[in-house]
């Protein structure tokens, strides 16, 4: 309580502060750029809206303009907003969240496993400041994800012990469930397996909540085998739903991420943006590219580059430079997840030439 | 000396989907920080995603279970009061 008063206190203060003099607040444009982590963010929000002006005015130390130091103000805000907001979400992620977050993912387990869960923070804090800054949308999505995660992290025991108890209840046990998958064979029969079933649960769903077992309609039967026939058609039901929880709760390792990425798909495409493999580049490829662009940057500023090439900072910036060129050629206007990873691979491999 | 980069690019091209993402994982701590950051980061907003579903996916499954057990009692009510109603008498099935 005391934490918490003490706390707002000071967000008080911030907050007077920054009305009297928005630029007094930290971090500055100067330590924006004196920052590597918080230049990295700058750049990215420069090269996410086409400031490719400004961008190369802030490499080559050029005198910048009034509307220059106007832009800068607003991304230096956004600067703000992106490492507080990430660091608000990271400070959320216990490690009782994390394990839960991981166990729904053999591949994020394993990368949980190499680094430490206690590490994890520390990676994160800086993607959520770049997905802020990129994707915002998807950064709030992300968050209000993980703040429903982390409400159900307390009822999460008490649900899978209710799913327990109503699979025991309609007779589904595990060895039923693993016959499930053994049969299926291959990815694309399980996964119709799965649809067929998440269409099923759909319309159980509209059917109860649609009202055709209201009491209403209950209390106007008035024929015993007519209501002999709604329960059969209810336990009938109930067993499928209990096939479900079965899958969900005692499920395989396999057939669960497949019901899970089903039930995902069904609710939006995964990853919601593209796959490894979309992002196809083979490294002959990349020699063409990256010819390309040092023909294109030194037929622009062919004496510049002869007299500096020399230069770490040149050298990097011709490095960042053909990252943004190739992520603007193949992907438009595009960021974040998958397509960051393989330009993040790109820069490294021209570093490693 | 192996060089991690073309090794990556090479399975980029050739490789399924899950082999890059193999690649990724079993590689992991050959990369830069700045890689380990955005590797990780991918996996975490699939992992979010994942755990997210399954949670709305147990929630879902839980109260259509109890809404179908609640409606199996009504419907079981009114079979045993139109059962009794029947034993008195006063039957209204044709």
């Amino acid at each position: 309580m005391v934490i918490e008063s003490f706390r707002r206190g000071i967000e008080r203060k911030k907050a007077e502060e920054y009305e009297q003099k928005p630029e007094a607040v930290p971090p500055s444009v100067a330590e924006i750029l004196a920052n590597p982590t918080y230049s990295e963010l700058l750049n990215l929000a420069l090269e996410k809206q086409g400031k490719d002006d400004l961008r190369r005015k802030i490499l080559t130390r050029e005198t910048l303009a009034e509307q220059d130091f106007e832009d800068l103000e607003s991304y230096r805000q956004l600067i703000k907003e992106a490492t507080e907001y990430s660091r608000e979400i990271t400070q959320r992620l216990t490690p009782e969240t994390i394990k839960i977050i991981a166990g729904a993912s053999p591949e994020f387990n394993n990368l949980v496993a190499q680094i430490g869960i206690n590490n994890v923070k520390d990676f994160l804090e800086a993607y959520l400041a770049r997905l802020y800054v990129i994707d915002k949308t998807k950064f709030d999505d992300l968050a209000n994800k993980i703040e429903a995660i982390k409400r159900a992290e307390q009822e999460l025991q008490n649900i899978d012990n209710s799913l327990r108890e109503a699979c025991r209840k309609y007779g589904i046990n595990e060895s039923e469930l693993a016959q499930i998958y053994e049969r299926g064979g291959s990815e694309a029969e399980i996964r119709y397996l799965v649809y067929k079933r998440l269409n099923l649960l759909e319309r159980i769903w509209n059917i109860l909540k649609g009202g055709e077992y209201a009491e209403r309609r209950i209390n106007e039967l008035n024929k015993v085998t007519e209501i002999e026939g709604k329960i059969k058609e209810l336990h009938e039901r109930l067993a499928e739903v209990g096939k479900m929880i079965a899958d969900v709760v005692f499920g395989t390792e396999e057939g669960r991420i497949f019901l899970t990425k089903a039930l995902y798909g069904q609710i939006e495409k995964l990853g919601g943006g593209i796959s490894f493999k979309e992002a196809v580049y083979s490294e002959e490829d990349l020699e063409r590219e990256w010819e390309e662009y040092v023909r294109e940057v030194t037929k622009e500023g062919g004496a510049f580059y002869g007299k500096n090439i020399n230069n770490p900072a040149v050298k990097q910036g011709l490095r960042n430079g053909f990252m943004s060129y190739l992520r603007r050629k193949r992907f438009g206007n595009k960021m974040g997840g998958v397509i960051d990873v393989l330009i993040g691979m790109v820069g490294n491999w021209v570093a490693s030439k | 000396m192996e060089n991690i980069y073309e090794n990556f690019f090479k399975i980029l091209s050739e490789g399924s989907e899950e082999e890059i993402r193999n690649f990724l994982i079993e590689n992991f701590g050959k990369f830069p920080e700045n890689l380990k950051r955005d590797i990780i980061g991918v996996f975490f907003e699939e992992a979010v995603d994942l755990a997210y579903a399954e949670i709305e996916l147990k929630k879902r499954l839980l109260e259509t279970t109890k809404e179908l057990e609640r409606t199996l009692r009504l419907l079981e009510d009114k079979k045993r009061e139109l059962e009794l109603k029947r034993e008195l008498g006063i039957d209204t099935e044709e």
